[in-house]
């Protein structure tokens, strides 16, 4: 009896091993230390339904912040993906959204939305109460032509990629202009324009330089610190080599999470900007059907990225 | 009884009722604006089909009016323009595939550039949104009756050959003329060389007639010499030969400098891109056919 319960002990290590093994296979170069938690939403414009989901973001409490980005509208879940409520519509006037982007969440729970075919920068509060704006079409200060992402740091100065001034553009907590900079061969190169951005633990200003497959940090006034990660697209893409890197992000013990979208994964690097790990996220290399796009990181390590084409949350754990 | 203002007022009434209105409006007739208005179909089309004449008029003292008439969504390959490798470090890393980019992207960039080739010739952009019937997704190209068009519904309005059919779309165009009211349309020709020059070329034609029922004060609809123009019938008759020869040699590196600024479409090579798409530019005479002259 004993050697039976030893050889089924055995039969069931060989097949854990055989399917760890199969797992790496499928996963390519990615060693992932994540696994898909939970995963909602769907094609729709009913509440939790999504059509196109473009940034994300989650505040101090866990709540969770979508844009949903062709029902010109934003969606709040609580962390476990229960719809909370949502607001907008499609327009032009205060609390309307024409494709909105870009989405960041401050330390008092208040909500920045860029409008990106509005040329604004829009804030609500936590229940969606609209509150102010700033911006209109143009190339002066506190202008913009078409805001992508937006990021805010630990002291809630707002950053802003204005994408068709090739500029970064900083905002105060109550949208007022402080300062500005970049220039099209520092930030990207003329229609190679970044198109998210996030806070790093030390103040650094982080840009996924998506059209030159790269990830590009300067400092909070834009001296260029470094640039990391080069093109590498397929399953023979390695740790570091992007295909279009769109969604960023930083987590609470400095990680850099990176939305690595045409090679369907996740990279995620440490706060210098080496590669530690990585994993897919369809699984499936399928860009008729998802798309990773954006990615945001809870006060608890959980990382949460829109799948653009699928409609859809995804949630990984630690 | 009525008194005698009543009745003089009665008078004025019934004589102003029996007025031969067209007579006042044939003597009030408005002479069309020195403004030259050039419909094109995409935002280098307007620097394609009629740069120099546009740069020569507006020279001239014509107020010029730069129409993009679809939401361009049909293309913009950043792997066209020079910085994708023929560039230092800041350009593509080595990659060696297409990129195009995305419809929303698409429409962004090259509305961008299209304003930036208006300002070339100091003129004013307009963009109307008519929808084209393919956009990008990510690298997929999803024409019109896919589900995925259905889903994204790319911003804008009626693709144009529908449009042709709605008097709400053919108001969009007949607006554009109330406002500006030009002595010279310029567009591309019926039946053009694309679906959505021809069909574009028929909505203003549209437009335009309907411009002149309502008496509002539009000149002369020039087309350029493409599509039916250049069959056989068109060409026997006479119908297709060009009546109208600008000459626009001075202003031919106008033309060329807004053609650069269409980076994503030609790479920013202007005339030597135009030259190599084999469309060969009338480089010192520009030629047209008047389709409608509402002048005499």
């Amino acid at each position: 009896m004993k050697n039976i319960s030893w050889m089924k002990n055995q039969s069931l290590f060989i097949f854990l091993n055989v399917l760890v093994l199969l797992f790496t296979c499928i996963s390519g170069n990615a060693q992932s230390d994540r696994v898909m938690f939970k995963q909602w939403g769907e094609f729709g414009d009913g509440p939790g339904q999504l059509k196109f989901p473009a940034m994300i973001a989650v505040d101090n409490s866990g709540h969770i912040y979508v844009v949903d980005q062709h029902n010109h509208r934003i969606q709040k879940f609580d962390s476990q993906g229960n719809f909370l409520l949502m607001w907008g519509k499609n327009g032009d006037e205060p609390g309307e959204f024409n494709y909105p982007y870009g989405i960041a969440v401050d330390s008092r729970g208040n909500v920045y939305v860029s409008d990106m075919n509005n040329h604004r920068i829009q804030k609500f509060s936590s229940g969606g109460e609209y509150l102010k704006s700033t911006g209109s079409y143009g190339t002066e200060d506190g202008q913009l032509k078409y805001p992508y992402g937006i990021a805010l740091d630990e002291k809630d100065v707002l950053y802003a990629i204005d994408a068709f001034n090739y500029r970064i553009q900083k905002f105060d907590s109550e949208l007022k202009f402080l300062s500005e900079w970049g220039s099209e061969e520092e930030i990207g190169f003329r229609l190679y324009i970044p198109h998210e951005i996030a806070i790093a633990a030390d103040g650094n200003v982080i840009l996924s330089d998506r059209q030159n497959h790269r990830i590009s940090v300067f400092t909070s006034d834009g001296a260029l610190v470094k640039r990391f990660g080069k093109y590498g697209e397929g399953k023979e893409a390695g740790g570091g080599q992007f295909s279009e890197p769109h969604g960023v992000c930083v987590s609470k013990n400095g990680d850099i999470f990176v939305c690595d979208r045409y090679n369907f994964c996740i990279q995620k690097f440490n706060s210098s900007g080496e590669y530690q790990s990585g994993w897919k996220t369809s699984g499936v290399f399928d860009d008729s059907k998802h798309f990773p796009l954006g990615i945001a990181a809870g006060p608890d390590g959980t990382v949460y990225v829109t799948d653009n084409y699928a409609h859809c949350i995804q949630v990984y754990k630690p | 009884m009525l008194s005698k203002k009543n009745l003089s007022l009665l008078t004025i009434l019934i004589l102003l009722l029996f007025f031969p209105h067209h007579l006042l409006q044939a003597q009030s007739k408005v002479k069309p604006r020195k403004c030259i208005l050039v419909f094109g179909a995409h935002a280098d089309d307007v620097d394609e089909i009629a740069g120099g004449t546009f740069a020569k008029y507006i020279d001239l003292g014509y107020e010029g009016i730069y129409v993009c008439y679809t939401n361009n969504t049909a293309g913009c390959n950043l792997e066209r323009t020079p910085y994708y490798d023929k560039g230092p470090d800041f350009t593509v890393s080595g990659a060696t595939g297409i990129f195009p980019v995305g419809a929303l992207e698409s429409i962004q960039i090259r509305e961008e550039e299209a304003r930036q080739a208006a300002a070339v010739y100091g003129s004013i952009p307009e963009f109307l949104y008519f929808r084209e019937t393919w956009f990008w997704q990510g690298r997929k190209q999803c024409p019109i009756g896919t589900d995925e068009f259905h889903r994204f519904q790319p911003p804008g309005r009626q693709i144009v050959s529908v449009a042709t059919r709605s008097s709400k779309d053919i108001n969009v165009v007949y607006d554009l003329l109330v406002k500006y009211q030009p002595e010279i349309v310029i567009t591309h020709a019926l039946g053009g060389e694309k679906h959505d020059h021809g069909n574009g070329a028929y909505l203003m034609y549209q437009a335009f007639t309907k411009a002149m029922e309502q008496d509002i004060p539009v000149g002369k609809l020039w087309m350029d010499v493409h599509g039916w123009f250049l069959q056989k019938d068109a060409q026997e008759t006479g119908r297709g030969i060009p009546d109208v020869h600008i000459e626009v040699k001075d202003y031919l590196p106008v033309k060329y400098e807004a053609l650069n600024k269409h980076v994503s479409q030609n790479g920013g090579f202007g005339r030597d891109y135009v030259m190599g798409n084999k469309t060969q530019p009338k480089e010192v005479i520009e030629e047209f056919i008047t389709v409608i002259d509402n002048t005499k």
